[in-house]
């Protein structure tokens, strides 16, 4: 906003149309669905239902940040959802028969959720293996070590664990302190260090970026790692969320995660996004199926629902490039 | 080369064997067989009744519906793209196709063309957005799988009804002496692909739009046009597989193509077909159909649950990930 009054443009429309292409269309289309949503639906307007849809997707908007991350170096995770799932899975089941470890059994959690983008970051930065092949192998794998060790939810966590998504500091659920943190250290990181820059700079153009001296392949590996982290953490925060273990919990988080990364306008050959836009993508889609829910729309329309406004969101792109 | 190795000592023996070896590269259609008769051989080593012939045709008739999703997934990876919409187009065809029949051979052609048309629509879909709209295939695929899942169940109101018709029901279980009929399909199929993919311009011009789009464009290739007939393709094959499954299961099932979308991709990539396009086969593809199918097989015989089934899944992919590595530095 402060960078179209500088421009100092000659007419007020100028600079009106200046300022709505420097915002990206997620942000209208986000602002568009919450109105829809509050005139169509009077309960929407409610704290109790925002409340509602920030823990609802708070999981997702933890998975997104890494899912990004790996994008913006035109990878991607295709096994964080299973990551997810075996969390939730080793949680709740050893919550269950160890309850006063909880601090022990998160870190326990967190390690799987590093090891794995570790295992994902080397074999793809060191031995060029294609990520989308790689993280299927992985994801697959771990899926079937969940239905190994959990083959129907069970498990329970501690009460005490519940809390992290259903309590609050003061007036403010600690889901909003997770996001507001997460994302404003996350943005910090990847627009303002050395170390954030280098991620855009190897997403632009690995070669160039190597042969200027960046450590390409310790940053993807990085990256990688960074989205492991964040699943593990999805995870726990899922099973804090649904207080027990589920073997397909963390399935449709892969490709949700995708979609709204790709919705906030990251783009897959990488070089491009930020954290915000992948947000407003995950509020879009919880908003969306918060209110299909609200208005009885059948789940199934939703997933109609949900593909044509992935597809669409980037055909709206391409009017947008051609436009210009 | 039994020729060759027997005329050297032991040092050309392996050089022989070095060279063919390295012909055939790693990850190539020639490596998949040779991993098909070694997983034979393993089979026969853990148990006889494995090598019966109604057990193998068994297991053909299992890689079946896979093979020819998997050739159709493989055209569209030889360009550069992916199909991920594959596994829903066997769902819809499959309640559509129950719906429809209802148990009778009656309106069988014109159900079956319908079928087949839904295909060609959804892979037409597909291939137009991708060319025209420029979305990457992955998020296209992806968006369409949603959609045609959605439409599936809204079609069947969640609950899908009917069942297939006696001569859809032969061609899915069926057997012509021992042969299960599918097989024949699928041999169709195969042997249509590797023509298309060896013989004709419009093979080549698959191969060059995966190798390099820019230049093939350059150079004259319609590369939407190619790249619009490879989905549609995918989308026709799939439809193919879902009518085979469904006279397989006999009725409708939403959940039937959840997840055929990877198994398609991940015989086309064990087969020696590359995501980065420009590289694969419909030789291998089927090899890869037949690896997965044996490999399952093999495993659910020896009494190992589904769990460690995937465990396996996701190592094997692993492994041909790397394959696909090595044989490009090579």
């Amino acid at each position: 906003m402060s960078k179209s009054s500088v421009d100092r443009p000659q007419s007020s429309t100028d600079s009106i149309r200046r300022l709505l292409t420097t915002i990206k269309p997620v942000y209208f289309a986000l602002v568009a669905l919450v109105i829809i949503s509050a005139i169509s639906e009077p309960s929407f307007a409610q704290l109790r239902t925002a409340r509602n849809i920030l823990v609802s997707s708070t999981a997702l908007a933890i998975v997104t940040v890494g899912q990004t991350a790996v994008m913006l170096v035109a990878g991607i995770d295709l096994s964080v959802g299973a990551v997810m799932s075996l969390v939730t899975a080793v949680s709740a089941l050893l919550m269950e028969s160890h309850p006063e470890m909880v601090g022990w059994i998160v870190l326990l959690c967190v390690g799987i959720g590093v090891l794995v983008g570790l295992i994902n970051g080397i074999l793809v930065s060191y031995l060029r293996m294609n990520p989308l092949i790689l993280t299927l192998a992985t994801g697959t794998a771990l899926q079937g070590v969940v239905l190994h060790i959990l083959y129907s939810p069970g498990g329970l966590v501690t009460r005490g664990f519940r809390e992290v998504s259903r309590g609050s500091l003061g007036p403010i659920p600690y889901p909003v302190i997770i996001l507001l943190v997460l994302y404003l250290v996350g943005s910090y990181i990847l627009k303002e260090t050395p170390y954030g820059l280098s991620v855009y700079a190897v997403g632009g153009n690995e070669n160039s970026a190597r042969l200027s001296g960046l450590r390409v392949n310790r940053i993807k590996l990085s990256l990688f790692v960074i989205s492991g982290f964040l699943a593990s953490c999805g995870g726990l925060f899922l099973a804090s969320r649904i207080g027990s273990g589920d073997p397909l919990s963390g399935d449709s988080f892969t490709m949700d995660s995708i979609a709204a990364a790709v919705l906030g306008g990251t783009n897959l050959f990488g070089g491009i996004g930020d954290l915000w836009g992948g947000l407003a993508g995950v509020f879009i889609i919880s908003i969306l199926s918060t209110m299909l829910n609200l208005n009885n729309v059948s789940s199934f329309y939703q997933w109609v629902i949900k593909g044509t406004i992935l597809i669409g969101a980037l055909a709206v792109e391409f009017f947008e490039t051609r436009s210009q | 080369m039994t020729l060759d190795a027997e005329r050297g000592e032991n040092q050309g023996l392996l050089e022989a064997v070095r060279v063919r070896f390295n012909r055939f590269q790693v990850g190539s259609a020639a490596t998949i067989w040779l991993a098909v008769v070694a997983l034979l051989v393993i089979a026969r080593i853990v148990s006889a009744d494995f090598w019966s012939v109604t057990h193998l045709f068994n297991v053909a008739r299992q890689a079946s519906a896979l093979g020819i999703l998997a050739t159709g997934q493989a055209l569209v990876l030889i360009t550069g793209g992916i199909d991920l919409s594959n596994g829903q187009v066997v769902t819809l065809v499959n309640v559509v196709s129950a719906t429809m029949l209802d148990g009778e051979d009656t309106f069988l052609v014109p159900v079956v063309l319908l079928c087949l048309a839904i295909g060609a629509f959804v892979g037409l879909l597909n291939g137009l957005i991708i060319t025209k709209l420029r979305v990457p295939p992955l998020v296209v695929t992806l968006g369409m799988l949603s959609i045609v899942r959605g439409i599936a169940y809204v079609y069947t109101d969640g609950a899908p009804k009917g069942s297939i018709s006696p001569i859809l029901n032969f061609v899915g279980s069926g057997f012509v002496g021992p042969v299960p009929t599918a097989i024949f399909f699928w041999l169709v199929v195969a042997v249509a692909g590797t023509v298309l993919l060896r013989k004709t311009p419009l093979g080549r011009y698959l191969f060059a739009l995966g190798g390099n789009e820019k230049a093939s464009r350059l150079s004259g290739v319609r590369t939407d046009l190619i790249t619009v007939v490879a989905y549609v393709l995918s989308g026709v094959l799939a439809a193919v597989a879902g009518l085979i499954i469904s006279g397989y299961i006999g009725t409708g099932s939403l959940g039937i193509g959840d997840g055929r979308n990877l198994d398609s991709i991940a015989a086309a990539v064990v087969g020696g077909t590359q995501l980065t396009g420009g590289v694969g086969s419909a030789v291998g593809t089927a090899g890869g159909a037949v690896f997965l199918a044996l490999l399952f097989s093999l495993l659910r015989f020896v009494g190992l649950p589904y769990s460690n089934q995937l465990m396996i899944q996701g190592v094997i992919l692993a492994v041909a990930a790397y394959a696909h590595v090595r044989s490009n530095r090579t």
